[in-house]
This record gives structure tokens, C-alpha cells and sequence, in this order.
């Protein structure tokens, strides 16, 4: 059940249903949102310094997004000066292909990765599996979920579904001489035990980019356990795949976004590194890798380019904060959606990158309530590009930028809405009809069970607010 | 075409086909032309779980010394910077290993490298951060695999926040590999519950020099 997938919108309900029954998911998520929500908030106690500065997030990547195409053949050409080799991939398929031909190339056996969001997305690890290379997750996190063959249900937090007794059994059995132990300290070291012998040994690393600065040709990536910098350090090739969006103008743009991310995401003020990769290791240096690879993947990104609208979701930091603060997410946790991405963010990527014949049924996983507008550290509209999405989806409009566009369309859902659309325009037929639906209301046909299942049946009153209204003004006069 | 070719066109074409105005920058904030705060600096290090200790640049290896004594420390890894050998020259340290031969002390680093000592080049101080620079004289796993990472830094190398920093590298260019250290190395991956030495070291002992 917590597999990726393609088809997001299979078994959407199933999943649902599932995750709203099982009540340790339900505590752990609300426990942990609650307290990214409050360690978030205590970073930013000024709020008009908060809107300033998410101003100026906005601001940076938005201007990073106008020059793209130019900053990335700026990016491309400062980093062959540094040393680091580029390739371009145009779907998952071809990035990985390259990947894995890059392992071949060096006779890779064994490989280490720091968490990326990007290789979660092209579905690194299975195509690895299949070219016969096994990939050790090192964030602890992923590595925990890697272990138990499940994927990450946060962006930020990948275990957060696991509690530590879940944990502590997991590594007593899986794990050789190793006892049980709750002792989260002592879990820890179980894990720095088991990846510091993998990272010594390892001939290749992966990493995931967070900003790319074109102006120098640097890698940047923030962490606070330390296996970035062995992936990216220890092994003698490293590979660093980055979905194209993320380049940023200059060293300049960095504070900024720096001061949104980790106080965004975790609540920290700043990561306890920051790593900053300009070129593989020069002759003079005792460490370092010896080859520096900068996998750029478009994967749909450059037809999410091509809205206007859209195009704002590209500007995504990947903080993680629109899920921390969606009463959804946190209700169902980010294996229900079934997807990469999960959460208000999810929602958008997902039908783009699958199409709406897919992943649209995500965008009905909403309430429109607008908290993750609301905290976006780049002030990306997720409300209304969700609204967008879903339009998108019943649109039957053929120049529609968006794949599957209006998949999502029922007749009866549309038959529906004409019929109200025709009562609504006609204000003697309205009057009529709340007349009607009032005086007759407990003669009507009962609602359908998927609504009264969990909610009290609805009843119309006995009359209607704008008899009540008129009822007033009578009164008054 | 090339993938690479194709890729660029589509963006492009994508912006010819449908521009937009960037968002608008807010007006720009004054960067700080002030002295970086030191207090700041001590604080927001402490706050991350490191020990610091401020003295006159003489006075650290004494002080290093004593303290070596209490925690039994005895076996130190340096690299070829003055840090190293101020440390060597003070003489208190049963056994200094210079780390310059990746390929050859590698393994042993791993297996049995208990403290690192090494120079910063410079810190920020509103977020009390060192910054450590790749180059001939220390490698970069010295502050990162042994435990126990041991920093000195000097005041007068300090940037008060990360704009001036970012300035500096911008005007002097990037070296292949630029750290920003801000405490030990740590993870909440397991219930939120903060854990210190996750990959990297578990304590971070600086001493902020005048
Ligand atoms: S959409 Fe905004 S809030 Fe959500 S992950 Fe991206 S940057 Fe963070």
C-alpha cells in the first residue's frame, strides 16, 4: 500500500479509507505536524519581516524561472569550467539510463545515496535494481524506509509514519547483533554503525541538489546528518541529479532562500550543513571525488513552463511546509496519495507530470481552506492552482496545456451543475424551487449513503434565507 | 536535436509563447555593515549543541590541553594547516596523525580517528556558523569523520551574516568545496526526537580566538 506509483488515482478511495482508519498512522502524523507547525512558527516571530521576506523568495526564483533557459546554459558552462561534467536528461528513463551508465563507466559496485527527492522521482533504486547495483539510502530516515522496502511519506521526514518501537523491532531483526532497544540515541548509533562501513566503502554517490547557482557553477545542499557530505565527499564519483527548475542567478539569491528553507521545513535556522560543490577534487586537495556529475532532468518540467499560470510551481524550494500545514496531509498521511511528491504540493506536480487521467483525483483531496497558500515560503497560489487543476480536468477545451484534461468529467457531475446553472439564472424559477425544496423538505429523497456515512444527513430548512430575510425586513418596518 | 537542445527550445518556446512579469522584488533590505555579534555567534552555537570557548589566539592549546586531560583524549588527527602545527609544537598530545594520504589512512580514519582538529577560515555569526574551505592544507573529511571534530576560529574572520558572505565568495570566487558548519551533526528522522552523531561528528568543540 505505500508503493509509488503511476496511476495515483487507482485505489485513491481504498487508500483513503484505509489511512482514516488506522489510528498510530493518524497520531503520528498529527504529532508531528503539530510540532513542525510550532517550530516553524517560533522562527518566524515577525510577521511583516515573514511577509517581506517570502516577498523576496517569491521574487528570486521567480526571476531565476524568467531566465531559465539562459541560466541553465550559463550553469552548464560554469560547471564544465569547474570540472563538473553535465548531462541532460529529458524523462525519468533517459536520467536514469545516464545514471547508470555513468556507475558502468567507473566500474561502480557499491553506492551510497543522500536523500533527493529528484531520484525518488525517476525511481532510482528500482532501475538501479534492475541494471544489478544495489543503492544504500543514507539519510537515516530513507534508510529506515528503504529497509523495511517502503517509500518515504514526508519530503522532509521520510519515516515520519514510524514510530520507534516500529523502528527498534526493524533493526533487531534485520540487523545483525543488534538488540532491541526504544533508546532513540542508541537506534541512531545502530544506524551511523551500519552506513559509516557503507560511505568508507563506497565507490559511488548520489545526491540531490537544492539550489544551483549559475553564477559559479555550485552545488548547494543542505543537510544535518552529515550523509550528504560523505556522499558527496567519500566515494570517488559523485552524481548529482537536480530537477531543472532549481537553478538560481547568483551567490546573492542564496541568503534569502536560505533563510526561508530550513526555517520552512524544519524550523531550524539553518541546517547544520551547507554544502557548497564547485568542481571535483583539484590536484593539490588530499579528498574529494575525482569525478563531479550534474544530472539535469526535465521530466515534464519544461511543459509546466509553458503555462503561465503554472508556471509558479516551479518555483517550489521543497520545504515541505504546505503539507506540515494541510489538515488533509495530516489526516491521511503521505502514503495515501501514492504519490512522490505528497500533500497540497503533490497535488499540483503529480497531474502535470502523470497527467490528469491519472493523478487528477488528487486535486479533490482538498478543502480549499488556503493554509498552504498561506505558509508557501515562495508564495506559490497551491489553492489556485489546485482550482486550476481541477477545472483542467473537467475542461473540455482542446488547447488545455495540462495531459488528460478532461478525464476527470462525468456526465451525471455535469448534468448536475447545468441544471443548477439553469435554476440559478432564473431568479422566479429559484424562488420557486427553495419553495418547493423547503415546505416538502422531509419528503425528499434521502442523500447518498457516501455522503451519510460519515456525516449527518442534510435537511433543508423549513424556509429560505432569502424568505428569512424579507421575513426581517417586514418586521422592521 | 540533442536532449540538451530539445530541452532548451521547449523553455524557450514555452516563454515566448506565454511571458509573465516576475514577481516583484521587495525593496532591498539594508545588509549588515555592522560588526559581526559575537554573543550572537557563542549563542546561536551553543543553541546547536557545540561547545565554545573565546580567549586570545596563545591561549587555546593550553586550554585544549586541559581539557584533553579530563575526557582522555589522546589521539589527535590534523591536517597541514597552523592549527596542526601549533598543536604539535605545543607537544601536550600523546600522538598528533597528520592526514594527507587519502588512499592510504582512508580506513584508517573510519575505523579508529577519534578527534579532528582543524582551522576555520571563517564563520558567520548571526547563525553561528563556520565556514570550512576545501584546499592543500586540510582535507575535507578531517571535520567530518572523526567524532570529535575540534575548530578553531579567529574573530577577525568572521562575516556578520551570510549576505557578506556570499559577497566575499561572489568577489573571490568559489573554492571546490565550501562547508557551512553550524553544530555537530544530528537528525530528528526518529519521532521527531533529536539525536547528535548521526553520520558525522557528535560533539563540536570551537574556539572563537581574538
Ligand atoms: S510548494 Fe511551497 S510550501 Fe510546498 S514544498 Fe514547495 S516551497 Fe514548500
Amino acid at each position: 500500500m505505500s508503493g509509488f506509483t503511476n496511476h495515483p488515482d487507482q485505489d485513491f478511495g481504498v487508500r483513503i479509507h484505509d489511512a482514516l482508519g488506522d489510528a498510530e498512522l493518524r497520531e503520528s502524523f498529527h504529532g508531528a505536524m503539530t510540532f513542525l507547525r510550532d517550530r516553524r512558527r517560533a522562527q518566524f516571530p515577525d510577521p511583516e519581516a515573514l511577509e517581506t521576506l517570502r516577498d523576496s523568495g517569491a521574487a528570486i526564483r521567480d526571476r531565476a524561472l524568467a531566465q531559465l533557459p539562459d541560466l541553465l546554459e550559463q550553469l552548464e558552462d560554469r560547471c564544465r569550467h569547474n570540472g563538473i561534467q553535465v548531462h541532460w536528461a529529458e524523462t525519468a528513463e533517459d536520467a536514469n539510463r545516464i545514471i547508470t551508465g555513468l556507475i558502468r563507466a567507473v566500474n561502480g559496485k557499491r553506492i551510497v545515496k543522500g536523500k533527493s527527492m529528484a531520484t525518488e522521482e525517476i525511481g532510482l533504486n528500482t532501475a538501479l535494481e534492475a541494471a544489478g547495483f544495489t543503492c544504500l539510502e543514507s539519510d537515516m530516515g530513507e534508510y529506515i524506509v528503504q529497509q523495511a522496502h517502503e517509500t518515504p511519506s514526508h519530503i522532509i521526514m521520510p519515516a515520519i509514519h514510524r514510530n520507534k518501537a516500529s523502528i527498534a523491532r526493524q533493526f533487531a531483526e534485520q540487523i545483525p547483533d543488534t538488540p532491541y532497544t526504544e533508546d532513540v540515541d542508541e537506534l541512531i548509533g545502530t544506524g551511523r554503525r551500519v552506513l559509516r562501513r557503507a560511505f568508507a566503502e563506497a565507490d559511488v554517490g548520489i545526491s540531490g541538489v537544492n539550489f544551483a547557482v549559475a553564477e559559479t557553477g555550485t552545488l548547494c545542499l543542505v543537510e544535518n546528518e552529515g550523509n550528504g557530505r560523505m556522499s558527496t565527499t567519500v566515494p570517488d564519483t559523485h552524481i548529482a541529479v537536480m530537477g531543472l527548475e532549481k537553478v538560481i542567478e547568483k551567490l546573492a539569491d542564496l541568503p534569502d532562500l536560505m533563510r526561508l528553507l530550513p526555517k520552512s521545513a524544519t524550523g531550524q535556522a539553518i541546517t547544520t550543513y551547507v554544502n557548497m560543490i564547485s568542481g571535483p577534487r583539484r590536484d593539490d586537495e588530499s579528498d574529494g571525488p575525482r569525478q563531479v556529475h550534474l544530472v539535469l532532468l526535465d521530466n515534464g518540467r519544461s511543459r509546466i513552463y509553458a503555462d503561465r499560470q503554472l508556471r509558479a510551481t516551479l518555483r517550489c524550494i521543497r520545504c515541505g511546509a504546505c503539507m506540515n500545514h494541510c489538515p488533509v496531509y495530516e489526516r491521511l498521511g503521505g502514503h495515501a496519495y501514492g504519490t512522490v511528491y505528497p500533500g497540497p504540493i503533490g497535488q499540483v506536480v503529480m497531474p502535470q507530470l502523470f497527467g490528469l487521467d491519472h493523478a487528477g483525483k488528487l486535486t479533490q483531496a482538498c478543502s480549499l481552506n488556503g493554509a498552504c497558500g498561506e505558509v508557501c515560503p515562495v508564495r506559490i497560489p497551491l489553492p489556485d492552482l489546485i482550482r486550476r487543476l481541477r477545472h483542467e480536468g473537467v475542461s473540455t477545451d482542446p488547447a488545455s496545456p495540462v495531459r488528460g484534461h478532461g478525464r476527470q468529467r462525468r456526465f451525471s457531475e455535469a448534468l448536475i451543475w447545468r441544471v443548477w446553472c439553469f435554476i440559478h439564472t432564473r431568479p422566479p424559477l429559484y424562488r420557486l424551487v427553495t419553495r418547493v425544496a423547503t415546505r416538502a423538505r422531509h419528503w425528499l429523497p434521502p442523500l447518498p449513503r457516501a455522503w451519510t456515512r460519515h456525516r449527518a444527513p442534510l435537511q433543508p430548512a423549513d424556509r429560505s434565507f432569502q424568505e428569512m430575510m424579507r421575513h426581517r425586513e417586514d418586521r422592521r418596518s | 536535436m540533442k536532449p540538451r537542445d530539445r530541452i532548451l527550445s521547449r523553455l524557450r518556446h514555452g516563454r515566448a509563447a506565454s511571458p509573465a512579469a516576475p514577481y516583484p522584488a521587495p525593496q532591498a533590505q539594508a545588509t549588515a555593515d555592522s560588526a559581526p555579534d559575537i554573543d550572537a555567534m557563542v549563542t546561536a552555537l551553543q543553541a546547536a549543541h557545540a561547545e565554545v570557548f573565546r580567549m586570545d589566539e596563545s591561549a587555546w592549546p593550553d586550554h585544549l590541553a586541559s581539557l584533553a586531560e579530563q575526557r582522555a583524549w589522546q589521539q589527535w588527527w590534523v591536517g597541514r594547516d597552523e592549527v596542526a602545527s601549533t598543536w604539535q609544537a605545543h607537544g601536550s598530545a600523546p600522538s598528533v596523525t597528520v592526514f594527507e594520504d587519502w588512499e592510504r589512512q582512508k580506513s584508517t580514519l573510519f575505523e579508529s580517528a577519534p578527534i579532528g582538529l582543524s582551522l576555520a577560515q571563517g564563520g558567520i555569526a548571526d547563525t553561528g556558523t563556520l565556514i570550512v574551505e576545501s584546499g592543500s592544507a586540510v582535507p575535507r573529511t578531517l571535520s567530518l569523520v572523526p567524532p570529535v571534530h575540534v575548530v578553531v576560529v579567529r574573530e577577525n574572520s568572521l562575516f556578520p551574516d551570510m549576505a557578506t558572505a556570499m559577497v566575499h565568495y561572489s568577489r573571490h570566487g568559489m573554492p571546490t568545496n565550501l562547508i557551512f558548519i553550524s553544530g555537530p551533526s544530528k537528525t530528528a528522522d526518529i519521532q521527531q526526537t533529536m539525536a547528535y552523531g548521526a553520520h558525522g561528528p557528535r560533539e563540536l568543540i570551537v574556539y572563537l580566538c581574538r
